[in-house]
This record gives structure tokens, C-alpha cells and sequence, in this order.
């Protein structure tokens, strides 16, 4: 399965009757592995950025997390394995996995809880595969 | 997607103070009772072998089972839960569940919801979705430890954990404020940004209700004044109308009983008579102030002066208790902050951009914060350490209840909501994939 099917049937799903307005699978070097069509267009340092709240838990807090020049406000995660963000009525999840990212974002109507389980799934899943 | 629309969702809220309780889409909670419990030791010689029906025992409230996690070793024990705390008896110790905000002992939680919903609601938990009211500091594994006994031992078909300040930001109709929580047992302040906690922003203290309650009483004791528990005396009448206090020889009644029964006497004066100082405490400026009178249970009347101002100023200069006799210093070697130094740190640990909207909402909530002038006080105290430009607003509903209760009112509302409904973390779900989902469902 290619990259992109992960993207578009796995996280681009619906769950619920919603769907995640955008997401990525993105190396920890910062390359998109593949994307939807709406995903924004980030910076290499923002990316950096997110690596290193993963490192050193805590680090995105005091300046929030920035993607595509949107900034979203840290809200609790799981240190070291999942970042969440907020911005007004939607948000954003990352999980790291053992060589990726998984990063969706959402907006109302989908929830929060909902955005996590489709992102946490997938990436349990490639953990466990190993990826 | 749990259908949560059809039936009341239970909102269950156990500080470390007292327990609230009641139907989701009720203004105020419907049982609101102690959350300290009540335990005699039972050794298989005095087990009792008719037990009080209305014993909310630990064997009880579990049909006979064996309670989760409750140590092989630990001899078995008898607790008494809300109205029963009220009785005295016979090496009735008083414990708590808590330790610094941490649940330490579940078995005493368990028997507490147990309480609540069967012996106060009436309700069976196994037909109402519940919505659990947590701390600000919750950390995963406790989470996890709430679902597992809610699923496990009351089979609730749905449940979903909130944060306290989340609830009371929501019980004000703001989805982002800087709230301020001064309950019984310490004072929490937490920014929560578009109806999420922002986790480290959060500030703790241990200088809460109960604190100032052992000042009061340690204050009124090393002034000569005998606080009788309500349970060591009795009235005798010596000639009409005319009453004498005789005391009562209870020797087996516990330290920590007498404690609690002389803390709700001193409770009930701080209530009664204490109101913030303008500006800091003074011992000397305040040494001659005009006295409140109190009539203790006994029928003791006590004047209280200076303590008036001085205990409930405690909140913003922890350091005041050090000068009580008989307060023990803090246990950590961190220096305790006052509320207005809580409030700049938890904001200044939070994002620049939002700064400016967390001074500007401030929130007042807990028993603790209905204490008079306290609102005002800490606005002028926050106005003149915030930077320049800031607007500082600290606001507090006017009624004492909905202060008290805000976190909730805050479920209370959340849960009736429509949208909140595919919130809820289904019984097929947990079965599915376990207990750590939680942190998913209820981020």
C-alpha cells in the first residue's frame, strides 16, 4: 500500500459522517511522504519544531505550535508520542511513529477525540509494523 | 457512537473536599456530601454480624466481592460515606482519598461514587452515560484508573473525563479564561484556551480552604479559646432556662474525628466572619480593629478580630501562617505563592497571544473564592504586577453556589449539550480497545 492510500483511506476517512479536513504522512526529517490535497504548505522549520517537542517535551508550549504559518496553542498530549493543538473550534494532531509523523487537522464538526483515533490508529498501526 | 440523547448523564465531580453529584442539565447537584471517609478497622473477633443496613461497607457496595486493588494484607476495613461521617464511633479514623490532589486510595473513590449514586441519586450507574469532573494535574495512569473502575465495577454505558477548569470556563460561557480554583484542599490556577487546558500553565498551591480553617482554629486555640466538638457535650439544665455545659468522656474517639468535628466549628467561623484586607495585612495596623462576635456550639461567645483579615490574606501571603502558633511550615522546600504571583506565572507561561484575553477573563471559582472581597483584592493585586497595557478583569458569578459549584454546572451543562454527544467514550469501545483509549476520547 502506497503512502498516499494511507493518507486517503486511513486518514482522510470518514468517521462518524465527518473527515479530517487535511493530513500528511511526514518523514522526521521533515519530506512529505505523502498529503492531502489540502494540507498546507509548511516550512522546514516548522517541521524542526515539532521534532524537537517530541525531544524535549514542552517546547512548543510557551510559542504554540506553527504549521503553514497557523499557529495552534499546545493543549496536553502524550510526551514524546503525541502533540495536540487547538485554534478556535479546531485543532490539530501529530503522533510520531518509529520513521514518520502522522499529522491531522481538523475543524468543526469533527472532534477533537475523533481526529485522535484516526490518526492514533493509523499510527499504532505502522508501529507495530515497525514504520 | 454512544446514542448519550436518550437518558440523563450522571455529572459526578469528588473534590478533595467534598463529593457533588447529580443529573446532567440540573442547575446545581443534587447530593453534595464529604469526600472524606470515615474507617474502622474490622478484626474477624468484632465483625458485626447483622451490618448496618445502611453501611455503605467496602463489601457491601460490592456484593461480597473482593474491592479492586485493595491490598491482600491490608486488614479489612469498615467505611462510613456522607451523612454516617456525621456520627461518632468508636475508633472511627477520618481519611481522605487524596494526597496532594493525587487519588491515592480507590477503594475509598469507589465507595464514594457508590455512595453518591446508589445511596444519593437513587440511580442504577449501569443505565446513565456519567461525565467525571478531574484536576487540572490528572495524569494519564489516573485516568485510565477512573475508566477502568466506572466500566469495570458500575458497567456504565459511556463516560468522558473533563477537566475541572475546562468546566468552569464552560459554566461561564467562555471557551478561554485564566481560572482560578480555590477549593478545600489547595488552590489551582489553570489557562484554558478554546475549551482545553493549557497544560503548562497550571499552578498549585497547597493554602486552600481547609488551610485557612487550621489557621483560624490554631489562631482562636493559642488565644485560650476551647473549641468543643459538638459530640463532647451535652447541655444540662440547672435551673429554668438556665443550661450547664457537661462533657462527655468519649475516650475511644479518634484524633482525626476530633480534628474534623473541631474544623467544621472553624470552618463555620471563617465562613462567618472573614473578609479580605484592602491591601496586604498588618499586624500592627490591624492589632486594634473593631471585634465580630461568634457564638460557639457550646454557647461560648468569642470575639474575633484581627484574625478576620488576617486569616483569609493567607491566600495572598502564604508566608502570614508561619506567625500562628501551631502551623506547621510547608512541607517542601518550594516557596509557597500567593494568588496574584500564581496568576502572573500561569499566564506568562503561556503563549504571548493569548496573554492579553487571560487577563481579561479571569475566573473565580471554589468554595474558598467566595470569601468577601477576595475578587477585588486579587484584581488590584494582579492589575499592578501585569504589564502596562494589560486589561485585568476578574470576574466570579455573584452567587456563592454557583461559585462553589461551578466545575459542576460546568459538566452539568456540557454533558446536556447535543453536539457533546459523540463525545461520550462507549462500554463497546473500551471493550474493544481497552482503557488507554481514554486519552483519545477525552483529550
Amino acid at each position: 500500500m502506497s503512502w498516499q492510500t494511507y493518507v486517503d483511506e486511513h486518514l482522510m476517512c470518514e468517521i462518524e459522517g465527518h473527515h479530517l479536513t487535511s493530513a500528511a504522512i511526514v518523514g522526521h526529517d521533515g519530506a512529505t511522504w505523502a498529503q492531502s490535497t489540502a494540507f498546507p504548505e509548511f516550512k522546514p522549520e516548522e517541521m524542526a519544531a515539532i521534532m524537537k517537542d517530541f525531544d524535549e517535551p514542552g517546547h512548543l508550549a510557551p510559542t504554540g505550535l506553527i504549521l503553514g504559518g497557523t499557529k495552534y496553542m499546545v493543549i496536553q498530549g502524550e510526551p514524546g508520542a503525541v502533540i495536540r493543538g487547538k485554534k478556535g473550534s479546531g485543532g490539530i494532531t501529530v503522533k510520531k511513529t518509529g520513521q514518520s509523523l502522522i499529522i491531522g487537522i481538523y475543524d468543526e464538526p469533527m472532534t477533537p477525540g475523533q481526529c485522535n483515533l484516526v490518526v492514533e490508529r493509523l499510527g499504532d498501526y505502522l508501529l507495530e509494523q515497525g514504520m | 457512537m454512544y446514542g448519550g440523547d436518550e437518558v440523563s448523564a450522571i455529572v459526578i465531580d469528588v473534590g478533595s473536599y467534598s463529593c457533588k453529584a447529580g443529573y446532567a442539565g440540573d442547575d446545581t447537584p443534587k447530593a453534595v456530601f464529604p469526600s472524606v471517609v470515615g474507617s474502622i478497622e474490622q478484626t474477624e473477633d468484632t465483625d458485626d454480624p447483622k451490618p448496618e443496613k445502611e453501611a455503605d461497607s467496602a463489601s457491601d457496595s460490592k456484593n461480597g466481592a473482593k474491592p479492586m486493588d485493595v491490598d491482600k494484607a491490608k486488614t479489612k476495613r469498615r467505611l462510613y460515606v456522607g451523612q454516617e461521617l456525621e456520627f461518632r464511633r468508636d475508633h472511627m479514623e477520618v481519611i481522605s482519598s487524596m494526597k496532594d490532589g493525587t487519588v491515592t486510595d480507590w477503594d475509598i473513590v469507589d465507595n464514594i461514587w457508590n455512595h453518591a449514586f446508589r445511596r444519593r441519586l437513587l440511580i442504577n450507574p449501569e443505565e446513565h452515560p456519567m461525565l467525571i469532573a478531574e484536576p487540572s494535574t490528572n495524569t494519564a495512569q489516573q485516568r485510565e484508573k477512573a475508566a477502568e473502575l466506572m466500566f469495570e465495577n458500575y458497567k456504565v454505558p459511556a463516560l468522558f473525563l473533563a477537566k475541572n477548569a475546562v468546566l468552569t470556563s464552560f459554566a461561564s460561557g467562555r471557551a478561554t479564561s485564566l481560572v482560578v480554583d480555590s477549593g478545600g484542599g489547595s488552590t489551582v490556577v489553570s489557562a484554558v484556551h478554546d475549551g482545553f487546558v493549557l497544560q503548562k500553565s497550571v499552578s498549585t498551591s497547597p493554602v486552600g480552604g481547609e488551610f485557612l480553617t487550621d489557621c483560624m482554629m490554631k489562631s482562636l486555640e493559642s488565644k485560650g479559646i476551647v473549641i468543643r466538638p459538638r459530640y463532647s457535650f451535652k447541655k444540662k439544665e440547672i435551673s429554668p432556662g438556665e443550661y450547664k455545659i457537661v462533657d462527655l468522656d468519649l475516650p475511644n474517639t479518634t484524633e482525626s474525628y476530633r480534628l474534623y468535628c473541631m474544623r467544621a466549628i472553624a470552618s463555620d467561623v471563617k465562613e462567618s466572619v472573614c473578609r479580605v484586607p484592602d491591601t496586604a495585612f498588618d499586624e500592627v495596623a490591624y492589632a486594634n480593629v473593631p471585634t465580630t462576635s461568634y457564638e460557639l456550639p457550646d454557647g461560648q461567645t468569642i470575639e474575633v478580630g484581627a484574625d478576620r483579615f488576617k486569616v483569609p490574606d493567607i491566600l495572598f501571603n502564604p508566608s502570614l501562617s508561619q506567625t500562628i502558633p501551631g502551623i506547621d511550615g510547608f512541607a517542601d522546600s518550594i516557596p509557597v505563592r500567593g494568588l496574584q504571583r500564581m496568576v502572573i506565572d500561569s499566564v506568562n507561561k503561556c503563549d504571548v497571544d493569548i496573554r492579553k484575553e487571560l487577563f481579561s477573563n479571569i475566573l473565580l471559582s471554589g468554595g474558598s473564592s467566595s470569601i468577601l472581597q477576595l475578587k477585588e483584592r486579587l484584581e488590584k493585586e494582579v492589575l499592578e504586577e501585569s504589564p502596562q497595557a494589560a486589561r485585568v478583569k476578574v470576574m466570579a458569578s455573584g452567587n456563592s453556589v454557583e461559585r462553589r459549584f461551578s466545575v459542576w454546572i460546568g459538566g452539568s451543562i456540557l454533558a446536556s449539550l447535543g453536539s457533546f454527544q459523540q463525545m461520550w467514550f462507549s462500554k463497546a469501545e473500551y471493550e474493544e480497545h481497552g482503557v488507554s483509549y481514554i486519552q483519545r476520547k477525552c483529550p
